[in-house]
């Protein structure tokens, strides 16, 4: 008795420590190296190992799995309560699951993107804004705010939790740093760090916790790392391209022969071997299909994504009049891929033949769970909640069921008990409430409205603006059901080359960069975001933003999000050591006149003109472009208004370029050089 | 003990202001809120949802894309199928022989009249008819059908022609059918038939009788097996076939790591060719079409998956059917 009273006297002491002033520590820690696998140097971090690694102060037993999520269900004594990461107003709910009563909201340090209970009792969060992983405790009582016992320092971006099979491994994920790392759970003491491709959101382990599987917001794979060594293995889940029927390829060819007759000899291509990418990799699930023996089959891993074909069938052969075309199946489409852990490959094969993409099913989807061997995926955009048969090798196709929710889900979890989901919708702060037996009498779904602060217009205006940007259903925007959030998800970049009226046009990230980037468009035609913005919508196919004050009020909705969008964090609050210097000598090596560089950029900014810098083709409406501001230019591959350059290494690297002089360097000196570029 | 107790009271006091709350309010309905925060009604209602769109256009957006339709659907259970073992005589031949190989007519037969010799089957409800490159041709109860001019004067073939066939019939007033197929070769000059290989099977029939299948282990020359599903259905009603057919035989590849699947759209139209159609599938439609009689089409999925971990195939059988027990 005596040493609880202790204990919860110390923690209560560490919470002050860790956030008493409102400071937790937000300096940068240096890192000794960058190697994969390196251990790091722990950072400002204040928290003891104790803090970290006690046990919680009372028993909570998990009840939503070993993966993280905005929503997570825990019995705590005799109460089940859901506690919800609320990125917008920076705290975390808590809510009584049984009474579906929201009973305290807890601000944290940060914009919290996932939380995973651990199961002995410990909350751990991810603050993505902040950079760092925090541990809490659930409070005295579960209506008191939940305590912080530790706060620790991460690479740029955290996101994604998962906890290994035997609990003893954290898995995190670090989005601009593009890093997977694992943690001690107890100590959270950094075991091993893996460079993995570009954007990692959701992570799970699997394989009996041999392997990590990581979903990304763009590129088309599913990363699987292994935990204790080894390489990292992408895994491409491009979807199977349907076969298109008898009479879309008749079409086709008869247009393509139109084409190629009717076409200027000079007109360019675009490139033909894109394949169908995907992206929206934001959670992942494991499900096993059937047991032998009474012992369940290794779990098969579902990855909801967005699919997308932006070279329409690779074939396009003219300039199309919308971006990436309007024939053949829906350019932007809803698929899950399933994985088999044995392989780790996906479980393909004659699914292809007869999957059909349809853009309204689910092309944002942000959260899984499973409950029954069905899945169970919300889907932003449409504010639904698809219920999926697991069992099916093309599970989208397979729809049990559809329920509304409020508006933005992100996070879900099943309460068993209750056989109900419990949906957190992150733009109208709801929790929705999904009865799952089909025997429950009256309304399937119903939400609950979760507290809030007061909105400043600004703010109100906004909202519309993310809601607009997110919707995928609204023809003003889009002919075929696109929404802004398919290209941009998070106001970022899709990594990919689109098909467009003006040739093939690369996905430009607009977090962060919109503000003070005058004049839009590559050719810098729009002197403004807002001409440029009622452009884009019209190639999309859109009917537009100019009809009546309806409209004029979601434009202006629109731009202030787009304006507003936060710009990635792309420093982590650890970084390698000597960064500073390297981006110093970098800074210099653009300032120079060896490189030329700040002939046209003007540092982060460009210098409003055109030029050319040989990088147009003949056909195209001019060769000239306009000088792009380099201002998060890193977030933004590929490079060059047709993504001719995957990286910027590439690009600095290309002896045939006529933009600056830069092939000449060092490979170190290149390294230096881009260290600049992606601090600007 | 009252130290304890003193250091205890005063961490709560001290995390409580840490995290910048205020005092829970007494009101045990009322959440622990930050500064700042309103609390909400707490009552449950609708999902809050903000329409977007544009009238008209939205709706003839919303025609062009409709929602997908659901699929309910469940496993089927392949282990209780019957399996039928297939050798290396029944892969289809890279080249006819030059001569008509040993053999009988079997189930084929040719019909002579009027100077003709027309190619068909005998003993069958239905049939399917597969001769050399053409198109599948339908055979009946009373051997109509069939592949008129097959062989002889009239006939454009010559040399030795491979065949497939696939006959089908009721055993038993419950809907139970018999499958007998095979292959082979008809010498076009003399309308000598010798069939090379032939099966029967009782299928089993699945989803309400819409769907008939079994499983084959196939057997090649080098030892290597591979395991099959054969499923039997109705012609889809957007068929590969530019003829009428009155049922399809597919076959799906089962192995470990691998995934098959067929999706169809079968109607009315497709369950009634030429009077053909086996009763069990003519009641199943008329049921379904009875509820929607302006477009009545039923879909069918069929799928089969199996991880390199599983130890069997798991299929999944989906449709606008009642989900098999």
């Amino acid at each position: 008795m005596r040493s609880l009273h202790r204990r919860l006297s110390v923690l209560a002491l560490a919470s002050t420590a860790a956030c008493g002033g409102a400071q937790a520590p937000s300096g940068v820690a240096p890192v000794p190296s960058s190697s994969s696998s390196a251990p790091i140097a722990n950072a400002t971090a204040p928290a003891t190992t104790f803090e970290c690694s006690a046990k919680a102060s009372h028993d909570v037993s998990v009840l939503s799995g070993r993966r993280g999520s905005s929503i997570a269900l825990v019995r705590d004594g005799h109460r089940r309560l859901a506690f919800v990461a609320d990125e917008d107003t920076g705290v975390v709910r808590t809510i009584d699951a049984e009474a579906l009563r929201e009973i305290a909201v807890t601000k944290v340090d940060g914009k919290p993107a996932e939380l995973l209970p651990l199961p002995d009792g410990r909350l751990a969060i991810t603050l993505r804004d902040t950079n760092r992983l925090t541990i809490y405790e659930p409070g005295a009582s579960p209506e008191a705010p939940i305590v912080l016992r530790c706060s620790h320092a991460t690479r740029a971006e955290p996101f994604g939790l998962a906890l290994s099979n035997d609990g003893a491994t954290l898995a995190l994920t670090q989005g601009m740093d593009h890093r997977v790392s694992f943690l001690r759970a107890d100590s959270l003491e950094e075991k091993r760090s893996v460079d993995v491709a570009a954007e990692p959101r959701g992570v799970l382990f699997a394989n009996g916790g041999k392997t990590a599987y990581v979903g990304h917001l763009r590129g088309g794979i599913v990363t699987a790392v292994p935990v204790e060594g080894g390489e990292p293995t992408p895994i491409f889940v491009r979807p199977p391209r349907s076969e298109p029927s008898k009479a879309t390829a008749a079409k086709a060819t008869a247009s393509k022969a139109t084409a190629s007759k009717s076409a200027k000899p000079d007109k360019p291509a675009p490139p033909k071997d894109q394949e169908l990418a995907a992206g929206q990799g934001y959670a992942l699930a494991e499900i096993s299909v059937g047991e032998t023996d009474h012992v369940p089959w290794p779990g098969r891993l579902f990855v909801p994504m967005a699919s997308s074909d932006p070279m329409q069938f690779g074939a396009v052969s003219s300039f199309p009049g919308v971006y990436g075309g309007s024939g053949g199946p829906a350019v932007i489409g809803a698929f899950v891929a399933v994985l088999d852990p044995a392989t780790k490959a996906p479980l393909g094969g004659e699914i292809a033949k007869i999957r059909q993409a349809r853009p309204e099913d689910c092309i944002l989807p942000r959260g899984v769970a499973s409950s029954g061997g069905h899945l169970f995926v919300t889907c932003m955009g449409t504010n639904r909640v698809v219920e999926l048969d697991a069992r099916s090798a093309d599970p989208i196709s397979a729809e049990r069921r559809r329920f509304g929710t409020g508006e933005g889900p992100t996070g879900i979890v099943i309460d068993e008990a209750a056989q109900r989901a419990l949906v957190f919708s992150q733009f109208s702060l709801e929790l929705t409430i999904i009865e799952l037996s089909p025997d429950k009498k009256g309304e399937a779904v119903s939400a609950l409205p979760l507290a809030r602060p007061a909105e400043s217009t600004t703010e109100q205006q906004i909202a519309l603006g993310r809601t607009l940007f997110h919707a995928t259903r609204d023809v003003r925007l889009s002919f075929d059901g696109r929404a802004c959030a398919s290209c941009h998800p998070e106001g970022r970049a899709d990594g990919l080359t689109w098909a467009t009226p003006d040739g093939p046009r690369q996905t430009i990230s607009l977090a962060g960069r919109v503000s003070g980037s005058a004049p839009y468009g590559w050719f810098g035609d729009h002197p403004n975001a807002r001409q440029h913005v009622r452009f884009t919508v019209k190639r999309l196919g859109g009917s537009g933003l100019e009809e009546n004050a309806d409209d004029e009020r979601d434009l202006q909705a629109l731009l202030a999000y787009i304006e507003h969008l936060p710009a990635p964090s792309r420093v982590g609050a650890l970084v390698d050591a000597g960064h500073e210097e390297q981006v110093a000598r970098g800074r210099a090596l653009f300032q120079s006149s060896e490189t030329g560089c700040a002939t046209c950029h003007l540092g982060d900014k460009g210098d409003g003109q055109k030029h050319d810098v040989g990088s147009g083709v003949p056909g195209e409406a001019s060769t000239k472009f306009d000088t792009p501001a380099l201002r998060l230019a890193s977030t933004s591959s590929p490079y060059f208004h047709d993504g001719r350059y995957r990286t910027l290494d590439e690009m600095l690297s290309d002896p045939k370029s006529k933009m600056g002089h830069s092939s000449q360097l060092s490979a170190a000196a290149r390294k230096d050089l881009i260290a600049y570029l992606e601090s600007l | 003990m009252n130290s304890s107790f003193r250091l205890l009271g005063l961490g709560l006091v001290v995390a409580v202001v840490a995290t910048g709350s205020g005092a829970r309010a007494d009101d045990a309905a009322s959440p622990t809120l930050p500064p700042g925060f309103t609390p909400s009604s707490g009552k449950l209602g609708k999902p809050t949802v903000h329409q977007t769109g544009h009238g008209g256009m939205q709706r003839d957006h919303e025609f062009t894309f409709p929602t997908r339709p659901a699929l309910p659907g469940d496993r089927a259970d392949l282990a209780t199928l019957p399996v039928v073992e297939l050798g290396p005589e029944d892969a289809k031949p890279t080249a006819p022989p030059t001569s008509l190989p040993p053999g009988d007519e079997g189930d084929l037969v040719i019909l002579k009249a009027g100077g003709g010799a027309r190619l068909s089957l005998r003993g069958f409800e239905a049939g399917v008819l597969a001769l050399g490159k053409k198109n599948p041709v339908s055979t009946g109860r009373q051997s109509q059908g069939g592949v008129p001019d097959a062989c002889g004067p009239k006939s454009k073939s010559s040399g030795i022609v491979p065949l497939s066939f696939d006959g089908l019939r009721r055993i038993d007033p419950a809907g139970n059918l018999e499958l007998v197929w095979g292959r082979a070769y008809l010498d076009a000059s003399s309308c000598k038939l010798s069939v090379v290989s032939r099966h029967a099977v009782k299928p089993k029939h699945l989803a309400g009788g819409i769907i008939y299948a079994f499983r084959a282990r196939r057997s090649s020359p080098g030892g290597v097996t591979s395991d099959e599903l054969h499923v039997l259905t109705p012609q889809e009603q957007t068929g590969k076939f530019d003829v009428s057919v009155p049922f399809e035989h597919r076959i799906l590849a089962l192995a470990p790591g691998m995934s098959a699947a067929f999706e169809a759209t079968l109607g009315e139209i497709s369950s009634g060719v030429g009077g053909w159609s086996m009763p069990n599938w003519y009641e199943f439609v008329k049921t379904q079409c009875a509820v929607e009689k302006t477009f009545c089409f039923n879909r069918v999925r069929l799928e089969v998956s199996q991880g390199r971990g599983e130890s069997a195939p798991t299929a999944f059988l989906g449709g606008d059917f009642d989900p098999p027990k």
